[in-house]
């Protein structure tokens, strides 16, 4: 029995049972009716051609394009027989990329959003915040030690005012004994956080202290400020644009979820039982 | 001072000669030097405090790191490196104490953007058997999804790739190039010079049979050069695994786009021997006077220490050396596909390659690994994080979970890295005058960089002939580390008189962090026999202990409270200054020293993570441990 060793026969009777028992499973299983027709018109051919001419950067030759209207056909009678089989349930990853489109969809609405300068501005104003240059601060410092007793605090003032060389008083220590103009990021990631907090508030151009950095006390001098500064929209309408989107497309996917799911009885175990 | 300003003044006027026939006359170049500035503020050519960054980040535009199911790519990596909260991969909230000042970002080139198609499930990936079966591992989550990723890691390091996947993401292919634009325009649009440095980089993954010899790129330029071509990788036949196809890469680059780029590696410790070769190369190569000049020459720095293991020393190497023994990974290679046997060793740590290096020196004129020091996180999830109490992981398996520390980190049938020992190490600490691209980068072409664990030490080195206790007294111990000495990093000025070499040292604790130990020097020599010694020497220390006749000093002592993971500074102390002399010094040899800072104890990421999630931790898991700063070498050559 030569037949029975024949693998091509194997698997098309394999086959046979397999379609058979999801024909029997499957509620809307059955053979295609005689009208279904599968049309692949002039638009589809001229997509399939472009497609092709994106990767080979030439327009595909007769058989080439014979050979992809075949592909397509042959794609389009699998996939609508695997649906009337019900293969695309209960499937990952269909279910996965499913949602993912519609996640994708959402996310294409906001990012094809145009919005109105005003708009923008608006948005601007409310998250001034994220958008202003933030106010920068330059300074001497004397250190006074960590736990400086209030005698040595009083000799600091006195020699200052004194005229003494104010580099030369109070403690040597490896701190910068001036810093440029610099934003409280960098003054904290020097001196530890909070300090340039105290500083922004201080008269300039005169000694004040002790001020407590993560090192110890200090006396400080403010010598050049440059306030905060929120840029006019022109100047930053990529940056302001950028952050509106990120934060719309959240939104409205968000209302685009609800709205959904509002349209839905969603039951769930009781989790006293 | 005057030597200094002179100095760049060349500098800047050399190419102004070179356009032109003019020569000033003396008279004009006269009033130019004054030996007093009328303005206070000039002639302060040196920096004033240290730029911290990390070199080695990844975003889910990496291989490895998307199919851990990291789903941040390099805006969010930009933002949170900026000091902006993010959400993690994992849905947690998380953000910076302080924000970087810079940073290099460098994603994987092989199969790059890759990544973001597999989560997605495009269709060019699921056309192919593996990438089919990598997607439904993704998608169903948790145990799938680890499994896939190792099986991607696995196969590329062993190069079975599939040929169709590998073709569509390597160079030549319309996603390769649409992803290094996505990667350049954000480092581009991130870029904020003054405040916030975002460089262009790239990792080249070489990782034959297992065995890591990766290595960073960073770029000097912006896009216009950087567009001009693609990065290169390591799989054929697309690219090569051999650091010589690198060297030729970055050649090219230079060359084509007129830009400039370093290179740098990391992780020696997963080599198993093969990073710093003194005679032949994984590759089949030798070390000749090709291999020698082209890692001078592209690679003057090296990422000491990270999340994958701290390579300053072994303790197998350095015997002598109490503290060598720190989070070191010797287990085997980056796989465990080969155990590791004692005589790799030495090709694996940076205090012995700079050894090594005496000796090539010795041997071609050129010193192949005359490297700087550096720390970077090499962490996986878009999230720099290099704090204890603030760890978010290698990778988004590792992110904070009652079970992180349970878990193998990686495993083979051969062994085992347990979760518990990732390191939350370190950054990269830049002496540099401006927070640009062009001032930062420069800066690490003459090594002026440390290394740390992750605490912003301050720490300054500088070394010359005649330092001597009186400059402890000046309160600009930069201007005269500059003027008197040379920073770290660069070679000792040739020698005057019949001194040894002397060494202005200051370091200055993190200010929200730990006090300082010690401060330590560290030696290496190639002596008259042609033999490698090396010398720990304790320098400075707190709290007035006594050093005994061997040179050995008391432990610091230990304040950590393992029931809320606290610790005081009590003990140890904010700032240490010294000048030391070298006592051993012979003129006839070779030698480089660099310096270490020693933290007093503090508790590990496990701690925090045994108290947040109330784990039972395995008993072998390190709670304690005494974070460090590495300086960059100076170095000494003898004379003719």
């Amino acid at each position: 029995m030569r037949i029975l060793k024949e693998p091509l026969l194997h698997f098309i009777l394999i086959g046979a049972a397999v379609f058979g028992w999801f024909s029997l499973v499957g509620q809307t299983g059955g053979t295609p009716e005689r009208s279904e027709t599968i049309v692949i018109d002039t638009g589809e051919v001229d997509l399939l051609a472009a497609r092709f001419e994106t990767t080979w950067k030439r327009a595909p030759r007769n058989d080439e394009l014979q050979a992809l209207i075949d592909a397509r056909i042959r794609e389009e009678v699998l996939v609508r027989e695997a649906r009337k089989l019900g293969l695309d349930r209960g499937d990952q990853i269909v279910r996965a990329r499913l949602a993912q489109k519609m996640n994708f969809l959402f996310d294409g609405i906001a990012s094809s959003v145009v919005p109105e300068d005003d708009a923008l501005n608006t948005y601007l104003a409310e998250n001034a915040a994220r958008f202003t240059v933030p106010a920068q601060i330059a300074f001497d410092q004397i250190f006074l030690g960590a736990q400086p007793v209030s005698d040595e605090i009083d000799r600091a003032f006195s020699e200052l005012q004194a005229g003494e060389d104010w580099s030369e008083i109070g403690l040597g220590s490896l701190m910068p004994s001036s810093l440029p103009l610099s934003a409280s990021s960098a003054i904290d990631s020097t001196f530890g956080q909070g300090f340039s907090n105290t500083l922004f508030v201080l008269e300039p151009r005169e000694w004040v202290g002790p001020i407590q950095s993560g090192y110890g006390q200090h006396l400080v001098r403010i010598t050049e400020t440059r306030p905060e500064v929120l840029p006019p929209l022109n100047e930053i309408r990529e940056e302001v644009l950028a952050a509106w989107r990120r934060d719309t497309a959240q939104e409205l996917a968000e209302a685009q979820y609800e709205s959904l799911a509002a349209q839905y009885r969603i039951q769930t175990p009781d989790p006293q039982e | 001072m005057l030597r200094l300003t002179v100095c760049f003044l060349t500098l800047s006027l050399v190419p102004a000669y070179a356009n032109t026939d003019a020569v000033p006359s003396e008279e004009a170049a006269e009033g130019l030097f004054t030996e007093t500035p009328y303005s206070p503020y000039a002639n302060r050519a040196f920096p004033e405090r240290p730029l911290w960054g990390d070199t080695h980040l990844h975003t889910g535009l990496s291989l490895d790191a998307g199919a851990f199911g990291n789903t941040l790519l390099p805006d969010e990596a930009w933002r949170f490196a900026k000091g902006e909260q993010v959400i993690s991969s994992t849905g947690q909230p998380v953000r910076l104490a302080r924000p970087l000042d810079w940073m290099v970002l460098t994603d994987h080139t092989d199969l790059m953007g890759f990544a973001p198609d597999l989560q997605a499930g495009k269709p060019g990936v699921l056309a192919e058997p593996k990438g089919l079966e990598w997607f439904e591992g993704y998608t169903a989550g948790g145990e799938d999804a680890a499994k896939a990723a190792f099986d991607i890691i696995t196969n590329f390091s062993q190069m079975t790739l599939p040929e169709l996947l590998l073709e569509s993401y390597s160079p030549g292919a319309d996603a390769f190039a649409f992803t290094w634009e996505q990667i350049v325009l954000a480092a581009e649009r991130h870029n904020d010079p003054g405040n916030f440095t975002a460089f262009i980089g790239f990792e080249w993954t070489s990782v034959p049979k297992g065995f890591n010899l990766h290595r960073n790129v960073m770029l000097r330029d912006g896009p216009i050069r950087a567009l001009q071509m693609v990065p290169p990788v390591t799989q054929p036949p697309y690219g090569d695994t051999d650091p010589k196809a690198l060297y030729a890469w970055l050649e090219e680059y230079q060359s084509e786009t007129g830009g400039r780029a370093i290179a740098f590696a990391h992780n020696g410790n997963l080599s198993n021997g093969w990073m710093f070769p003194t005679e032949d190369t994984y590759h089949g190569g030798k070390v000749d006077e090709e291999y020698v000049s082209n890692r001078a020459k592209w690679e003057p720095h090296y990422e000491v220490t990270q999340i994958k293991g701290d390579g300053e020393a072994h303790p197998f190497l350095s015997p002598d050396d109490p503290f060598a023994d720190y989070e070191n990974w010797d287990v085997g290679n980056l796989d465990i596909s080969e155990l590791k046997t004692d005589d790799m060793l030495a090709g694996e740590y940076a205090r012995e390659a700079l050894k090594r290096g005496l000796a090539l020196e010795e041997k071609f004129g050129v010193n192949p690994y005359k490297f700087g020091m550096g720390g970077a996180t090499d962490s996986h999830t878009s999230l720099a994080t290099a704090e204890e109490e603030n760890y978010f992981g290698k990778s988004v398996s590792a992110e904070p979970s009652a079970t992180r520390v349970l878990h193998p980190f990686v495993e083979s049938d051969k062994g085992v890295i347990e979760g518990h020992t990732l390191v939350a190490s370190g950054y990269t600490a830049v002496w540099a005058t401006d927070n640009t691209r062009a001032a930062i980068f420069d800066a690490f072409k003459r090594r002026e960089t440390y290394a740390t664990t992750g605490p912003r030490i301050g720490l300054r080195f500088f070394g010359g002939w005649e330092f001597d206790d009186s400059d402890l007294e000046t309160r600009f111990i930069a201007k005269v580390g500059y003027t008197k000495g040379v920073p770290m990093g660069s070679d000792l000025r040739p020698r005057e008189g019949d001194g040894a070499p002397t060494f202005l040292i200051g370091a200055l604790r993190d200010p929200i962090g730990a006090n300082l130990d010690r401060v330590q020097v560290v030696k290496g020599w190639l002596d008259t026999d042609g033999t490698l010694q090396e010398k720990v020497y304790n320098v400075a220390w707190s709290d007035d202990r006594v050093i005994d006749a061997d040179g050995n000093l008391p432990e610091v002592g230990n304040t950590v409270d393992l029931d809320t993971a606290s610790w005081t500074n009590t003990i140890g102390t904010s700032e240490l200054i010294t000048v030391w002399t070298d006592p051993d010094f012979n003129p006839d040899e070779r030698a480089f020293y660099y310096a270490r800072v020693l933290e007093i104890p503090t508790p590990r990421w496990v701690l925090y993570d045994k108290l947040r999630f109330d784990v039972d931790l395995p008993a072998e898991a390190q709670l304690i441990h005494q974070e460090r700063a590495y300086s960059s070498p100076i170095w000494y050559t003898p004379g003719e």
